[in-house]
C-alpha cells in the first residue's frame, strides 16, 4: 500500500511540474478573477 | 508568499512522500492552489448555471474568458473569496443577460458583434498583454507573444461568431451573445477603469472584514 501511495505521489508530482511549466507561461490564472503569487523560479 | 493552507499541506505531504526539494515543493503548493481554486469556481458556475436554467451561457462565458483572458491578463482581485464572488456574478449576469436579449433581431446581433470585435481588438492592441504584480512578464519577447495570441485569440473569435451567425443551432443567438459580453468583459478588465472596479471590490471587503 506505501508503495502504490509513493508512485502515486511520484505521478502527481511529475504531472504538476509538467502543469506549472505550462501555467507559468500564461500572465493570469484561468478564466478567474484571482491569481495566485507565482513562485519566483516560474517567472519569465 | 501566501497561499491557501490545503494548498499547503498537500505541497508538504507530496513533498514529504517524494523528498522535493523547497523550491519544488513551492511550484506544487502553487499548482495545487491553482487547481482547487479553478475547479471550485468552475462546479460553482455549472451549479449556477444549473439553477438559473442558463448552463450553455455559462458554459460559453467560461470558455470564451478562459481563452482570452489567458494571454491578455487583466485586473485581478486580491483573494479567492473575491475572485469566486466576482466570477459568480458577472458570469451569472452575462448569461442571464444573453438569454433575455436572445430574442432580439439578428440585425442588432450583429451590430454589437461588429462593434465588441472592433473594441476588443483596440484594447488588446494597445494594452494587452495586462500582468499583474503577482504573475509579471518579465521578458519583451514573451509580452510580444502575448500580444500576436490575444490578437490570434480575437481572430478565432470572430470566426466562431460568423459560423455561428450561419448555424441554425438552437442555442447560436444566445452563445453569440454570451461571446461577445464575455469580450467586453475581458476588454473592460485591461483598461484602467477594471483595474479601478476590481480594487473598489477589494476595498468594500477589506472595510467590512476591519469592523
Amino acid at each position: 500500500m506505501k508503495k502504490v501511495i509513493q508512485k502515486l505521489s511520484y505521478f502527481s508530482v511529475t504531472a504538476m511540474l509538467l502543469m506549472a511549466s505550462f501555467i507559468s507561461i500564461t500572465p493570469s490564472c484561468w478564466a478567474l478573477h484571482y491569481q495566485p503569487e507565482v513562485p519566483k523560479s516560474l517567472r519569465r | 508568499m501566501s497561499y491557501l493552507p490545503i494548498s499547503k499541506r498537500v505541497a508538504s505531504y507530496l513533498s514529504s512522500q517524494t523528498e522535493l526539494s523547497t523550491e519544488k515543493e513551492e511550484i506544487i503548493t502553487y499548482v495545487v492552489e491553482i487547481i482547487i481554486i479553478n475547479l471550485l469556481n468552475i462546479i460553482n458556475l455549472l451549479l449556477l448555471g444549473l439553477l438559473f436554467n442558463v448552463l450553455p451561457e455559462i458554459i460559453t462565458c467560461l470558455i470564451t474568458v478562459a481563452i482570452l483572458k489567458r494571454t491578455t491578463g487583466g485586473a485581478h482581485s486580491n483573494s479567492p473569496l473575491r475572485c469566486a464572488l466576482i466570477t459568480s456574478v458577472v458570469f451569472l449576469s452575462i448569461s442571464v443577460a444573453a438569454s433575455y436579449l436572445s430574442h432580439i433581431k439578428q440585425i442588432y446581433i450583429d451590430g454589437m458583434a461588429i462593434a465588441t470585435i472592433a473594441i476588443g481588438t483596440f484594447l488588446i492592441i494597445r494594452l494587452a498583454p495586462v500582468d499583474s504584480p503577482s504573475a509579471p512578464i518579465i521578458s519583451v519577447k514573451r509580452r510580444k507573444i502575448f500580444k500576436n495570441l490575444s490578437i490570434i485569440v480575437i481572430g478565432i473569435i470572430l470566426v466562431v461568431m460568423v459560423f455561428l451567425r450561419q448555424s441554425l443551432w438552437l442555442y447560436a443567438q444566445e452563445v453569440q451573445l454570451t461571446i461577445i459580453l464575455s469580450v467586453l468583459w475581458v476588454s473592460f478588465n485591461l483598461t484602467y477603469f477594471g483595474h479601478k472596479f476590481t480594487s473598489q471590490i477589494d476595498r468594500i471587503n477589506i472595510q467590512r472584514k476591519r469592523r
